[in-house]
């Protein structure tokens, strides 16, 4: 992965240069805006594999805890994205289990997750990780024992 | 075992003329014979243009004449087939697997044009032909025209077969127009001409192409293969042409029509064989050429200059007998020189040579499929195992919406067994796709973690990329106006993915930046838009240039449920008119105030009954439950599926609630999203409204008179006048199939569009 990291930032280097490449726009002028918390810590809060209806509690409470003082955001295993966007959150994805279990014919969902998590870090470096229910790592290791299950 | 085939055709099915039509003729002819053929398809270099797969070819897959060829398959093929030689300019990507007897490649086109400028390069030809299917390659030309031009030594091993490869004709495909009236004389004529649109085809100047194509009184001229180039080539042709877009028509019914079939082109062109004038002879069509046709078509045609044909043309009408005679020589000549039961002799001997060559070179223990005997029933598609089904990755963006996710949907539904859709959206509307079954990827657009645009992109195409070398899907559709950086970087880096780019029209001018993404993308399709007339924004410069198909829509209008069964199933009232509400776009488009209007407006009618449908996508707080008990509210999707059940409905002008509301003839009043960075609904709305089809509400302008305007839609006559409206734009096709169609013909794709080799 690291060679191919290499390629994309020579890309980068390439955008930040002018070069013909990325002579497209990053995105629309109304969504340039950059987050009016940018300067605040960043929390992830990992809620993976967490029951959809204990989402609001868990919600206002760390919203309540660290809201003023730490931007939030979210990592969650269910597309049920409502009580988020209520509350205006950011949210990032990890496709639920029972569904990389589904799909695993199609590519090796924990390794790709495995991945996208590293690529997470980087994109919001967050001064602190926390957890309601299985943190990242005992996920992506029940997403593997489940695979290796389920395989033929 | 691997499958054994007599004849591997091989082609980019997008040539709009004589390859194409030729090509079907020869697939055709082999399953009649009983032969094992295969088709791998090929993107070339020379179009550019996103083309659907001309309909012969694709005929002849949907009725199994050929079977449809993974380049990654391993097949044997006594004779490897080749159509056009500009498929062979770059080295085929992937390497077909193909275990080849004879590889010919027939050569559609001059080397030179007839101003020598050289049309493509033949000894790449030969030599890549060698590299994609490790065999000699023989040259075919299609006609003396073609052999002229060709060096007399062999190039680079390729040699050139003694006989040419004439186009051939199904005559049963061509019935012939009935005979002319010996006493019709020249009173009144009809000329016509077919090609494709392309400038070069066409005398140089109007002087000459008036000449060529005379129209004194009582004379017309019908075009098939006009286009806007016309325009700009004669800005002052005569009244008395008929223009006809390029296969608008079935050709044989155009040829019916026709009293003459003449043609001239200009002088930097040269035409390698002119099937078209095949076709009018095979019809009966007497026809007329410049002199230099002589080699190729003998005494079947008459032959002049362009300030000669009004005279030709009045000595063959008014001559007795001339007429009848002409059409007799061409019928004649089409079937004695061109008829399609010449294939076997040609083919007979190649096939036959090229089993000896694949049984003296195979490796001792290789087990190959036994040849069929000449005269089986073909069984093409049977003699090889289904292919595994290989990932169709579908990206788009939205947020709160879920337009694009819910068009993506439409292809996704339709695509055959050999194509597994995954879902890859910004939408919240995620549940909806992986509901449906499909393994969906969730990948935030920037706004929801209020992130940098620029590190968004960045961090998008990381994870994108990703989840395509994985994934390793070899079609990519990308349904969104923004093509965002991170997109795109990632597509390109990954390379292997054929990429699809559906937008929709009617983009707002500060959309303009996105339309060089057009370079970007291997094709770029354009669902109809029946507002389309009222579309001045950036994409109608690109419009001829993708591929608009018909309207797409998630479901068809008869795949809805019957009126009776949607009424009871969403537990309505048989008495009650019905309307529906559907708004949408609160957050970037507040319409609270004007809704309460519409819905006071509904209610005071005692005999209505509104059913408020929500969006899957709950993005805001719950809100209360209505409070009058005949406003309900409901979560459904998809809606479309139970419109049976309304009499009228409120709704977003956005493209698919537009279009099921027009195409399922349903009483709309069009409340326009007007958001800066939506496409323009308020012209959908307002094309509606002029067309009789619905009627227009902006939240700006008409908030004063909506009572009104409501009052208007719950009025029955008002209704059924816009029922009939809509019923004009009526639509037996739904878009989504031709896409599906593109998709399908891409998932087994050769490239050679590109050098493949890596530039650093």
């Amino acid at each position: 992965m690291r060679a191919l990291f290499d390629r994309l930032l020579s890309l980068r280097s390439a955008r930040s240069s002018g070069a013909a490449a990325e002579t497209l726009p990053p995105a629309l002028p109304a969504d340039d805006a950059t987050a009016a918390t940018a300067e605040r810590p960043v929390l992830l809060v990992s809620m993976l594999e967490v029951q959809p209806e204990e989402h609001p509690e868990i919600l206002d409470k760390v919203m309540a805890t660290f809201g003023a003082s730490h931007k939030l955001v979210f990592l969650i295993s269910t597309d049920a994205f409502g009580p988020f966007l209520a509350r205006q959150s950011a949210i990032e994805y990890f496709m639920p289990i029972d569904q990389q279990i589904l799909h695993r014919d199609l590519m090796d969902w924990p390794d790709y997750l495995a991945e996208k998590w590293a690529l997470l870090l980087l994109k919001w470096r967050p001064a602190s990780v926390i957890a309601y229910g299985m943190n990242v790592d005992r996920f992506l290791n029940a997403a593997r024992a489940a695979r290796a299950a389920g395989l033929p | 075992m691997t499958p054994a085939l007599d004849i591997l055709f091989v082609t980019d099915p997008r040539f709009e003329g004589g390859v194409s039509t030729a090509l079907g003729v020869e697939i055709r002819e082999a399953a009649r014979l009983g032969l094992r053929t295969g088709l791998i398809i090929v993107r070339g270099p020379l179009i550019r243009r996103t083309l659907a797969t001309h309909p012969d070819i694709a005929a002849a897959l949907d009725q199994g004449l050929v079977a449809r060829v993974d380049p990654q398959e391993a097949v044997t093929a006594a004779l490897v087939l080749i159509h056009h030689p500009t498929i062979l300019s770059n080295p085929f990507v992937p390497r077909p697997r193909v275990t080849a007897g004879r590889v010919v490649v027939v050569l559609h086109h001059p080397v030179r044009d007839a101003s020598g400028r050289r049309q493509y390069d033949l000894a790449a030809v030969v030599k890549n032909g060698r590299m994609a299917f490790g065999r000699p390659v023989e040259l075919a030309p299609i006609s003396a025209v073609v052999r002229q031009g060709l060096p007399g030594l062999a190039i680079d091993g390729g040699t050139v077969l003694p006989a040419d490869w004439d186009n051939l004709l199904d005559l049963d495909r061509w019935p012939r127009r009935p005979m002319r009236a010996p006493e019709a004389g020249a009173a009144a004529v009809v000329i016509g001409r077919h090609a494709r649109p392309d400038p070069k085809k066409w005398p140089d100047s109007l002087e000459e192409a008036r000449a060529a194509y005379p129209t004194p009184p009582g004379w017309r001229v019908r075009v098939l293969g006009a286009g806007d180039f016309l325009d700009a080539l004669y800005p002052e042709r005569p009244a008395e042409w008929d223009l006809i877009p390029f296969n608008a028509m079935p050709v044989q019914d155009f040829l019916s029509g026709l009293d003459v079939w003449v043609y001239f082109h200009g002088s930097a062109w040269l035409e390698a064989f002119g099937r078209t004038a095949l076709e009018a002879m095979a019809t009966g069509v007497p026809v007329i050429l410049a002199p230099h046709f002589r080699p190729l078509f003998g005494d079947a045609a008459l032959y002049c200059e362009p300030g000669e044909v009004e005279a030709t043309v009045r000595s063959l009408m008014e001559t007795p007998s001339a007429w009848g005679e002409r059409s007799d020589a061409g019928r004649t000549f089409v079937m004695e020189r061109f008829g399609a039961g010449r294939f076997q002799a040609r083919v007979a001997p190649l096939i036959a040579a090229g089993r000896v060559i694949i049984e003296e070179t195979r490796p001792k223990g290789s087990e190959v499929a036994p040849p069929s005997p000449t005269g089986s029933a073909l069984a093409s598609a049977a003699v090889r195992p289904t292919p595994a089904a290989r990932p169709v990755l579908f990206l788009s963006s939205n947020g709160i919406g879920m337009g694009h996710l819910v068009q993506q949907l439409a292809i996704a539904d339709r695509l055959p067994s050999t194509a597994k859709p995954v879902f890859a959206t910004m939408s919240y509307a995620a549940s909806v796709v992986r509901e449906a079954g499909y393994a969906t990827e969730f990948l935030p657009h920037h706004r929801n973690g209020g992130l940098d645009a620029a590190a968004w992109n960045d961090h998008f195409a990381e994870v994108l990329l990703d989840l395509l070398i994985r994934l390793r899907p070899p079609v990519v559709l990308y349904d969104s106006t923004a093509a965002f950086s991170g997109v795109m970087r990632a597509l390109e880096v990954y390379r292997d993915a054929f990429t699809v780019w559906v937008r929709r029209p009617l983009w707002q001018e500060m959309h303009r930046r996105f339309l060089d993404a057009f370079w970007r993308f291997d094709a770029v399709i354009e669902p109809g838009e029946l507002a389309a007339s009222f579309d001045h924004g950036p994409t109608v410069e690109q419009r001829r240039d993708v591929l608009v198909t018909p309207p797409v829509l998630h479901l068809s209008p008869a795949d809805r449920l019957p009126r009776p069964v949607a009424r009871q199933l969403l537990d309505l009232p048989e008495d009650a008119t019905v309307v529906a509400m559907q708004l949408g776009g609160g957050n970037n488009f507040p319409l609270a105030a004007l809704q309460s209007v519409l819905v006071e407006a509904v209610l005071e009618r005692p005999e209505t009954l509104l059913l408020e449908i929500r969006s899957p996508v709950r993005v805001g707080p719950d809100e209360p439950p209505p409070t009058h008990p005949r406003h309900r509210v409901i979560r459904l999707f998809p809606a479309f599926r139970y419109s049976t059940a309304f009499d009228a409905a409120i709704t977003a002008a956005g493209y698919n609630a537009f279009h099921e509301a027009i195409l399922g003839g349903i009483p709309s009043l069009f409340v326009p999203n007007e958001a800066a960075e939506m496409d323009l609904q308020v012209n959908r709305a307002l094309w509606a409204d002029l067309s009789g089809c619905g009627l227009i509400c902006r939240r700006d302008l008409h908030g004063p008179s909506a009572r009104e305007r409501v009052a208007r839609l719950l009025d029955a006559a008002e209704r059924a006048r816009m029922v009939e409206a809509c019923a004009f734009h009526g639509s037996v096709r739904n878009g989504a199939d031709d896409i599906v169609r593109l998709v399908t013909d891409s998932l087994h794709l050769v490239r050679s569009d590109r050098d493949p080799a890596i530039r650093i």
